[in-house]
């Protein structure tokens, strides 16, 4: 290996010539300013690639922030929507009584409204329900089946009538 | 200023291995001044250890700052098994074969100039005369010889050839940035030397 080292000593000294080639005059004093602001750079980056991600997740809100770009007037009237909401939540909160009470007191009892034909049908469906439960003890089947079973053919008589069919003449 | 001479034992860790130990510590958790000493510290040799890979400035520029991000991005994976620096190397080092691959065919040198000891360097001025076989042969001359020779060689030649020539790293550096042992590194050196000896024949006549 010396004997090789010794062969390509004068290679390794042209070699060293290449030592001597540098960059500009300066150059390593803003490198690593140039380095640092890579990596914040990529920070940012970062960042904008998730902004871009949410934005492409809510169409809606990338249509807002463009009309707020594009017509001023709808900024500012969301800009003071948005205060006059802050306002009123700040005026109601300074008044502990109002909001104590409204959460205290139950909501008023509105009269139903429902169609009268509903109304009967359910009033007519629960009338002999409540009847039965009530005259019924709880041992004893729900519905009295003979009962049901008689008013149900009770309404439609069964009538049988011979049948003759002339054959000839 | 000469850049890039044979490795200071004194920056490379050695010395102060604990200093260097706190900042890597310091800028895992994300603190910049702590890599901003770093990327000071190693500036000059990762720049020129791409430089002389690629003969081209403006590759060299780029490929070491994005060496110097990427190696910051990724210092989380860093175990420390290698000193910093090692481990600094070899981002640096695979950045540039990758790009060279892509650039493969597309050789554009972008030397930088000589730096004002070249000619007050009395062992280059007498290897100079003495032994191109032109007298009148101009330092920049010779400088665009050697480096078309140099990137003539395939890209696992030229760096180790970098490395242990012009950079001054050991084998056993070089086996580690390299990734390689220390027999392939013995290898591909006596072969790059021999080849370049071949193509600078004029320049490199027996004494």
């Amino acid at each position: 290996m010396n004997e090789n080292q010794s062969n390509f000593e004068p290679l390794r000294r042209l070699l060293a010539f290449k030592r001597h080639e540098t960059p500009p005059p300066g150059y390593f004093n803003n490198f690593s300013r140039q380095v640092m602001a890579g990596i914040r750079a990529g920070e940012t980056g970062a960042e904008a690639e998730w902004s871009g991600r949410l934005l492409a997740s809510m169409p809606w809100l990338l249509k807002l922030l463009q009309s707020f770009e594009t017509k001023p007037v709808f900024a500012g009237g969301f800009a003071t929507a948005l205060c006059a909401l802050l306002l009123f939540g700040a005026v109601m909160e300074q008044r502990p009584e109002f909001a104590a009470q409204a959460m205290l007191q139950p909501p008023p009892a509105q009269p139903q409204q429902v169609a009268p034909l509903a109304s009967a049908t359910v009033t007519a469906l629960a009338e002999p329900v409540s009847q039965m439960m009530l005259a019924e003890n709880s041992t004893n089947p729900v519905i009295n089946f003979q009962n049901a079973s008689s008013d149900s053919f009770g309404q439609m008589p069964v009538s049988a009538q011979f049948a003759s069919f002339p054959i000839g003449n | 200023m000469i850049m890039a001479e044979p490795v200071a034992r004194n920056d490379s860790g050695a010395s102060a291995p604990v200093d260097e130990e706190v900042l890597v510590k310091r800028a895992r958790g994300g603190d910049l001044e702590a890599y901003d000493e770093l990327v000071q510290r190693y500036q000059e040799r990762i720049y020129a250890t791409v430089y002389h890979m690629t003969s081209n400035h403006e590759d060299a520029n780029d490929l070491a700052q994005e060496s110097f991000i990427k190696a910051f991005q990724a210092l989380k994976s860093f175990k420390g098994g290698s000193s910093f620096y090692t481990w600094l190397y070899r981002i640096a080092v695979n950045k540039t074969i990758n790009f060279l691959k892509q650039r493969k065919n597309r050789i554009h040198m972008s030397l930088n100039d000589l730096d004002f000891n070249t000619e007050h360097d009395p062992d280059l001025v007498a290897f100079i005369s003495d032994k191109t076989p032109r007298r009148e042969a101009s330092l920049s001359e010779l400088q665009d010889k050697l480096n078309a020779a140099l990137m003539k060689l395939s890209e696992p030649h030229r760096l180790v050839v970098v490395l242990h020539d012009v950079q001054g790293l050991s084998h056993e550096e070089i086996a580690k940035v390299m990734d390689c042992n220390i027999g392939t590194v013995r290898s591909r050196l006596f072969y790059a030397r021999q080849q370049l000896q071949a193509w600078l024949s004029d320049y490199l006549k027996p004494t």
